[in-house]
């Protein structure tokens, strides 16, 4: 009885070992839970909604050609886990609070994410946050989080995404930049002195 | 030395002799043992009771607690891909609708040719019932086989023959096969086009946050050359 006792106590600390360390490996995977917004969807004018996960990109990756600009995309989202964009624009302010904010915000002060930038905008209300979770030297996953007082947009892009790379596609494949910057610099800007 | 002190063996001892007899009633008698019952608390009693161990208990009670917490895991993660497919299905509705706006794209100064329209939510949902068409192509095959029987998707070469009497059936399945053909291709190309808006998406926003970062207002057209891409500082390769 004491043996059987003494193996129980023994396999339960091992399972109990064997959670903690898996706990944190799945919490850190990278993947923010953005689907709490979707309730904006129904405020919103317009809404951009791609939610991508790792077999869908897979199986997008074998339609992408082999010209330069799709081995680009081929090569950027190789070995990423998902790519998850929601983009609400509205038509009034305030049609978003900032609870909203805040959900993604708190998954993002978790262990390993590192705020990269943060630019806060009193003159137009702009707000970008930069987040990228590591593992060791290697970016893991990628968040952004823009915010503005029409319009809010959350990217959470999982896997070793190179950064710098997926800056460049910005203007290319024949697609039009966002309008959000389009608008912006169609309005009178302010004169330098 | 008498070793009857010891063992009683050799030469009694007179003096020895005479302390046995003064002490025999009290020598030692077996007998069996008989503790007695103390007057415990009863939470003692119970802790110190023979056989009453509760870590066996304990440890099977905790491994079932985190049986059921994985499983629980496992099945929020299996919703959350679930959830992730019919988003998908329901852009594609959505992507579905594209030609049209793309024919008002003229109208629009071509700004939002890529931002898909709200999804109706009514439209998504009837995409529920809807089996997921986005299979791999090896899939394909088994999911052929599934629907028309194994006899259907045999090479052609067999089907080509003349001997065979499914040859009736070859025309049918054919057209069957190249419709799932085209719409697996249709799918890819949706695909397709769902990740180049995500990915522009996410440059867009990358550069706006680094150039805001500097307080830069460059804003680089449709047209420009990516030969200037903004260079992101923590890249440690360049």
């Amino acid at each position: 009885m004491k043996q059987i006792a003494f193996l129980s106590l023994k396999i339960f600390a091992l399972s109990l070992v064997l959670t903690c360390a898996a706990l944190p490996a799945w919490a850190q995977n990278g993947k923010l839970e953005i689907s709490g917004l979707d309730h904006l969807a129904a405020k919103a004018s317009e809404t951009v909604d791609v939610n991508m996960d790792e077999h869908l990109l897979q199986m997008t990756a074998k339609f992408l050609g082999k010209d330069p600009d799709e081995a680009k995309i081929k090569e950027i989202i190789a070995g990423l886990k998902g790519i998850y964009v929601k983009n609400f624009s509205f038509d009034n302010e305030g049609d978003y609070t900032a609870g909203d904010i805040e959900a993604i915000r708190s998954q993002l002060r978790g262990p390993g994410w590192t705020k990269f930038i943060q630019v806060h905008s009193r003159r137009d209300g702009d707000n970008v946050e930069v987040y990228i979770l590591t593992l060791g030297d290697q970016i893991q996953s990628l968040a952004i989080l823009d915010f503005e007082p029409k319009e809010l947009t959350v990217v959470n892009i999982v896997g070793p995404v190179d950064i710098d790379k997926l800056s460049q596609l910005e203007g290319q494949f024949g697609i039009p930049d966002m309008d959000l910057d389009v608008e912006r610099s169609n309005k009178p800007q302010p004169k330098k002195q | 030395m008498s070793d009857y002190l010891w063992d009683k063996s050799g030469e009694p001892d007179a003096e020895v002799e005479r302390l046995e007899e003064l002490f025999k009633d009290l020598r030692y008698q077996p007998r069996e043992l008989e503790l007695p019952l103390l007057e415990l608390p009863l939470n003692a009693q119970l802790a110190h009771a023979p056989g009453r161990n509760y870590w066996p208990g304990l440890a099977a009670a905790a491994l079932i607690l985190m049986g059921l917490a994985g499983f629980w895991l496992v099945q929020h993660r299996g919703e959350e891909v679930a959830q992730s497919n019919v988003v998908a299905q329901a852009n594609q509705a959505t992507q579905e609708t594209q030609p049209t706006r793309e024919a008002n794209a003229g109208e629009d100064s071509g700004v939002r040719v890529n931002a898909p329209q709200k999804v109706d939510q009514r439209q998504a949902d009837s995409r529920v019932e809807l089996p997921r068409r986005q299979a791999l192509p090896h899939m394909a095959v088994r999911r052929r086989q599934e629907l028309v029987g194994p006899q259907m998707v045999e090479p052609k070469t067999k089907e080509a023959s003349p001997d065979r009497p499914e040859v009736a059936d070859v025309g049918p399945q054919r057209r069957l096969e190249q419709q799932r053909e085209r719409e697996q291709q249709a799918e890819g190309l949706r695909a397709k086009e769902e990740l180049m808006l995500a990915l522009q998406v996410a440059s867009t926003k990358l550069n706006h946050a680094q150039r805001k970062a500097r307080g830069g207002t460059s804003i680089p057209g449709p047209d420009s050359k990516p030969a200037a891409p903004a260079r992101i500082p923590w890249n440690k390769s360049r």
